[in-house]
């Protein structure tokens, strides 16, 4: 399975608020009860726009042309709600605000502590007559995937939960419910299998 | 003058072929779209494609060659939109050159004594479109031309004559010296005019509602008779859906009041009304039929009802309502072989007429009918590529579900004797959509591959009334299949279908349906397969932050019911959360750039499959696709991997005969070439060299040569 992205991206924080880096597999959060991992990936069409969030902390992030092979940044927020704010697409010199109007909450996101929150594909799409769609878009196995792939460590030690405002999807959990279950009947059938082979070692001693 | 390009047009080709069709003919668009009728009925135009380009022709009526009139490559965006004739030497076509830049051209004839003709053109730049060509006015017509600055049609009446000559840049100061019919108007969207052509009634639409209203003479003023609001109330669930259920569509003004329309308001099923502006009601029903809604209506040049069209038992039926033109119908079905005949053109005089002939078996045939002697000559086919090959007709079946509801389907079966193995193909929707009994490129190319096919309109399905459409809502993974079932029975009981043999195969929700059904009722699917599918219902509500916007939350609330009352249910009724219960073989496609149904439905799927490990499944998703695709070679590459899928899973094995050796041969080097090229799909060498390995046992060359370039030589 694919997914199209860019070419690799790498966001880079700018200008005022707090310094946001990528974290790696090994990293642990401190302190666990205030952090969260937050996991976001970018689907965009131009290679140099700049998202702003606000929240507990303020941050731009700056998406730049980088050979990397992936379109994920993971980094560490404090816990609480936030909101992406607005775009700036340099290649249009023009801001776009995103909380404009009455559809505020479409742009709210999560961080709950002690957790990897997984806040989705920001995507953006420019057409004719510098018309431009911008969407959050929720591709959960892509990024579960690129989790299990790049940062495995993270996933053992951390929860993933999806982080977009208002959505009611369990499938996260879901899935942790089946590995879970599947992992028990295995350690079910090795403890039988375990012990079938006890009652037959015994038997044979008995005989 | 312009030098003219002749072409011979062989209007008949006879030749037999092969049973087994090559998809490249049959996933193709027709090569003859169109036809339109002099006033005089002494020339026709035709609307073609062939080889990457849009032409129009033109022709005696009487004779079997045409001259190409105009060409247009269908590279990039470029678009032919309408064309016709404006009067008896001078036609017109709207088309699209780039991406922002449309056009009319005007076309003067010049006719010659040898019954050739000379032509001369010039273009307006414009964004716009005729809607009445005034056939008996010289070089006149009604245009009606998009308002860029107020956003909204304005009408003129538009003398072409005047135009010729003007510079581009220069022609839309030339409009403002035209009548403008809209004058005083603002958001007009719609123009109704009379057979004299005047403008007497027009569709306005605004942010919160649209309207129509109609123009009294006497006071010289627009009246407004019906409005539409287009905001629902959100506590009030009846009559939301009443409001996304209404029909009230005007056909046209017969008296200084009266007006004839399609309307359900008040009833369950649309039927054609005479209502009267003034009283803003509905006086009576003029024609309604028992079991389906009327889709449409048209009066002739009198202002007589002439004929009102609807789907009958999955058939687009004209039903004409003077004797007369029952009887021609009838004698036309007759003489031409075929269920449906529509007459989609005539002279003003009415001695001739374009046929257009189609049924689920035949793409479409168009003929010329001259009344005055009665002859009947066959002009093309639409797809000439196809001609020769038989198609399968849609055989009626019925059934009536727990709630009393008549639940209609349409099973197509190959022509080989014996049982055949059955698909079952549920629509997509799944409200508001239906399936009809027409030429299915699809169902022809299963059924061509020796499967039947079986189309079911469940409840929730359009044409059967409000109450049918809105039985299905909530109903995903339970009623709708209950209906599915239903007609299945019916579908194995016939000796021509070998109920050991059944998969089920839907795009859309179709998909959601296919999966669902393997679940429930695990003894009879041997397989399923989804397009485009959708597997979790609470994700639809949450594939991105669009859904959020609470108008697109309350569309989806409408189909699948409201997630906020009802999330453990939407699990309990989404097959994804089931999984564990699938127990046959499962193939799974799915559209990377799908806004409708996201592809994170079917990479879920295809994950939690993946972790249980129980059944064998595949998953491919095209790199391009949305929801569906937007060029043939996607649907053939679908078909060609669905059909691959059927026979493994059925136990199918195919020896093709040598004469069918080189379509094979054509469509398994197609298969290796795109997972080669990764142009639809993600490129694979393993699977390339897989299918052009076949292509080379069936003799292509093509094959071998891009055996070679992956480094495989034993061949």
């Amino acid at each position: 399975m694919r997914h199209v992205v860019l070419l690799g991206l790498i966001f880079l924080v700018v200008g005022c608020g707090a310094s946001l880096s990528r974290i790696k597999d090994s990293q642990v959060l401190i302190p666990e009860n205030q952090m969260g991992v937050v996991v976001m990936a970018y689907d965009n069409v131009f290679n140099d726009t700049t998202v702003d969030i606000r929240g507990h902390t303020s941050a731009s992030i700056e998406a730049q042309k980088f050979e990397q092979d992936n379109n994920y940044f993971v980094t560490t927020l404090p816990a609480g709600e936030y909101y992406y704010t607005r775009v700036y697409i340099y290649k249009r010199a023009i801001y776009v605000d995103l909380l404009e109007g009455d559809k505020k909450d479409r742009w709210k996101f999560t961080v709950k502590p002690n957790q990897i929150n997984y806040i989705g594909h920001l995507d953006m799409k420019l057409s004719d007559y510098n018309r431009y769609s911008i969407a959050i878009h929720n591709n959960s196995v892509l990024a579960l995937e690129f989790l299990e792939k790049e940062y495995p460590n993270l996933i053992e030690k951390y929860r993933i939960n999806l982080g977009m405002y208002n959505v009611k999807d369990n499938f996260f959990g879901y899935i942790s419910e089946l590995k879970a279950n599947i992992a028990a009947k295995e350690v079910s059938e090795d403890k039988s299998a375990s012990a079938t082979q006890k009652i037959d070692e015994k038997e044979l001693k008995n005989d | 003058m312009t030098n003219l390009l002749k072409i011979s047009l062989v209007f008949v080709l006879f030749s037999v072929k092969a049973n087994l069709i090559d998809s490249s003919d049959l996933f193709a668009n027709n090569t003859y779209k169109s036809f339109d009728l002099s006033p005089s009925g002494e020339y026709m135009l035709s609307k073609v494609e062939m080889d990457g380009y849009v032409k129009i022709l033109a022709f005696k009526s009487e004779t079997k060659s045409a001259i190409e009139v105009f060409e247009l490559s269908q590279k990039g965006s470029r678009a032919v939109y309408d064309y016709g004739w404006i009067d008896n030497d001078s036609a017109y076509v709207e088309f699209k050159q780039g991406e922002n830049t449309r056009y009319v051209r005007f076309i003067d004839f010049t006719f010659t004594d040898d019954g050739g003709f000379d032509i001369d053109y010039f273009d307006l730049s414009t964004y716009g479109v005729v809607i009445d060509e005034m056939p008996e006015v010289e070089n006149t017509v009604l245009y009606s031309k998009w308002n860029s600055y107020e956003d909204y049609y304005e009408l003129f009446e538009l003398d072409v004559s005047r135009l010729k000559g003007v510079p581009l840049k220069k022609q839309y100061r030339q409009f403002s010296d035209y009548k403008n019919l809209t004058e005083y108007l603002e958001d007009t969207t719609e123009f109704y005019v009379s057979k004299g052509h005047e403008l007497n009634m027009i569709e306005q639409t605004y942010d919160d509602y649209y309207s129509y209203s109609i123009f009294d003479k006497e006071t010289k003023r627009w009246n407004e008779f019906y409005r539409f609001s287009t905001v629902t109330d959100d506590e009030n669930n009846a009559d939301d859906l009443d409001k996304v259920t209404v029909v009230f569509k005007p056909v046209a003004v017969v008296g200084p009041s009266k007006i004839i329309a399609i309307s359900n308001i008040g009833r369950d099923k649309s039927v054609v009304v005479l209502f009267d502006t003034k009283a803003k009601k509905e006086l009576e029903v003029i024609y309604s039929s028992e079991s389906y809604d009327v889709n449409g209506a048209r009066l002739d040049r009198q202002g007589n009802l002439e004929y009102v069209s609807l789907v009958e038992k999955g058939s687009f039926k004209r039903v004409y309502l003077k004797q007369n033109d029952t009887a021609l119908q009838v004698d036309l079905i007759k003489r031409v072989g075929v269920d449906n005949i529509y007459i989609v053109g005539e002279s003003l005089d009415k001695s001739q007429r374009l046929v257009y002939a189609t049924d689920s078996s035949q793409p479409g045939k168009f003929y010329h009918y001259n009344s005055s002697n009665d002859k009947l000559r066959f002009l093309q086919s639409s797809l000439p590529d196809l001609y020769g090959h038989k198609f399968s007709k849609g055989e009626y079946l019925s059934a009536q579900n727990e709630n009393n509801q008549l639940v209609e389907g349409f099973l197509y079966k190959p022509q080989a004797n014996g049982r055949n193995p059955l698909i079952v193909m549920p629509h997509g929707g799944p409200i508001g959509i239906q399936d009809v009994n027409h030429f299915d490129r699809e169902v022809q190319f299963l059924v061509n591959r020796g499967f039947a096919v079986l189309k079911v309109n469940f409840r929730g399905s359009s044409g059967y009334g409000k109450e049918f459409t809105n039985s299905g809502r909530g109903e995903l993974g339970q009623g709708i299949e209950r209906d599915i079932h239903l007609i299945v029975d019916k579908a194995l009981s016939d000796r021509a279908i070998d109920r050991s043999k059944v998969c089920i195969y839907g795009q859309s929700y179709g998909g959601f349906s296919a999966v669902s059904s393997v679940i429930k009722f695990p003894d009879l699917y041997k397989c399923a397969i989804s397009g485009f599918g959708i597997f979790d219902l609470p994700l639809l509500f949450g594939a991105s932050n669009i859904q959020q916007i609470k108008e697109v939350k309350k569309s989806i609330s409408r189909v699948v019911g409201d997630i906020d009352g009802n999330y453990t249910k939407l699990l309990e009724n989404s097959p994804l959360y089931h999984a564990k219960d699938i127990k046959v073989p499962v193939l799974l496609m799915a559209g990377a750039k799908d806004f409708i149904a996201s592809p994170e439905h079917s990479r879920r799927m295809n994950y939690v499959m993946n972790i249980l490990g129980s059944t064998s499944h595949q998953y491919i998703e095209f790199l391009e696709a949305g929801h569906g695709h937007g060029i043939w070679n996607g649907e053939r590459f679908q078909y060609l991997i669905l059909t691959e899928f059927l026979d493994k899973q059925l136990g199918i094995e195919r020896d093709y005969a040598k004469e069918k050796a080189s379509t094979v041969a054509t469509e398994f080097y197609a298969l290796g070439y795109w997972y080669y090229e990764g142009v639809l799909v993600e490129k694979d060498t393993k699977l390339a060299e897989k299918y052009l390995r076949i292509a080379h046992q069936y003799g292509s060359e093509k094959a071998a040569k891009y055996l070679r370039r992956i480094g495989v030589y034993d061949i």
